[in-house]
């Protein structure tokens, strides 16, 4: 697995319950705040969006980059971390 | 082609099968993205599962490119597989032309007979020493021979040469094996 951030690991370590769509891995400040103000205001509703999504790497990316502007690597960070806690609490 | 705003969720869905599109259910928050995706594809391809098609025009291409030029394609693999020559690009042609003509001059030293390919190799050799109608003359001489419909331009004084080379050998290895002349054991000495 390659390196995970600190933001990730406290992530993916418990349910996410009412976090703030901040505390996404790949997810800071800027594109919290466009989140937000599509609607995304918290981490499950992104949740939500990757499962209806069907989990699948590129449709995710490509609406986290449409809906937010993420580049590569703060799509990948997104999907991973959410992959990653699905894995473990779905 | 109608606009995608105007389709229902379904027909949505349908449209992203048709393409191979994996998706989800169309909802508020994905439609967008579909109808993106969906546009995207629609431009790629003119008609919905039309890959096989586009595999088959890209051999198509190659054929015409191949029934042009003859000479290089061969030579680039030294084999006569019709499939190999269909991994030949254009782009690769540049690439072709110049290791066709240095391949030329090692064929012409091995005399190398196995491959009916290596005759298109000569005149291919045969145009590039005349700078002016090189293509023209290895189209005419892929018109002049259709003998081979795979290569497309094997000379027929080629063969008859090779045949000549090839006969004369014979002819000298069955002089050699007659024990009354003595006059081909003393060319061997």
């Amino acid at each position: 697995m390659s390196s995970t951030s600190q933001k990730h690991k406290d992530f993916v370590a418990e349910p996410m319950g009412e976090k703030s769509v901040m505390a996404l891995a790949g997810i800071g400040e800027v594109l919290g705040r466009r989140l937000e103000e599509k609607g995304f205001d918290k981490a499950y509703v992104v949740l939500g969006q990757f499962l209806v999504l069907k989990k699948d790497e590129e449709l995710f990316r490509e609406w986290l980059k449409d809906t937010c502007g993420a580049n590569t690597k703060q799509q990948g960070d997104c999907y991973s971390c959410l992959r990653e806690w699905c894995d473990s609490f779905l | 082609m109608s606009s995608l705003s105007g389709k229902s969720d379904e027909e949505i869905s349908q449209l992203l099968d048709e393409y191979g599109i994996k998706h989800g259910p169309i909802l508020e928050s994905t439609r967008n993205l579909y109808k993106k995706k969906l546009s995207e594809a629609m431009t790629k391809k003119a008609k919905p599962s039309s890959s096989n098609k586009t595999y088959y025009r890209e051999e198509q291409e190659e054929v015409e490119y191949i029934t042009y030029q003859p000479p290089q394609l061969s030579i680039y693999d030294g084999s006569g597989d019709v499939t190999r020559r269909s991994k030949v690009t254009g782009a690769d042609f540049a690439h072709d032309i110049r290791r066709s003509k240095l391949t030329d001059y090692r064929d012409e030293d091995i005399g190398y007979n196995n491959e009916p390919i290596i005759s298109p190799a000569r005149s291919s050799y045969q145009s590039s020493s005349r700078p002016g109608p090189s293509v023209s003359t290895s189209m005419q001489r892929g018109q002049s021979s259709p003998e081979t419909s795979k290569s497309g331009g094997v000379p027929g004084w080629l063969r008859v040469l090779v045949f000549l080379i090839i006969a004369v050998f014979l002819y000298y290895v069955y002089t050699c094996m007659e024990p009354a002349e003595e006059i081909p054991l003393k060319s061997i000495q």
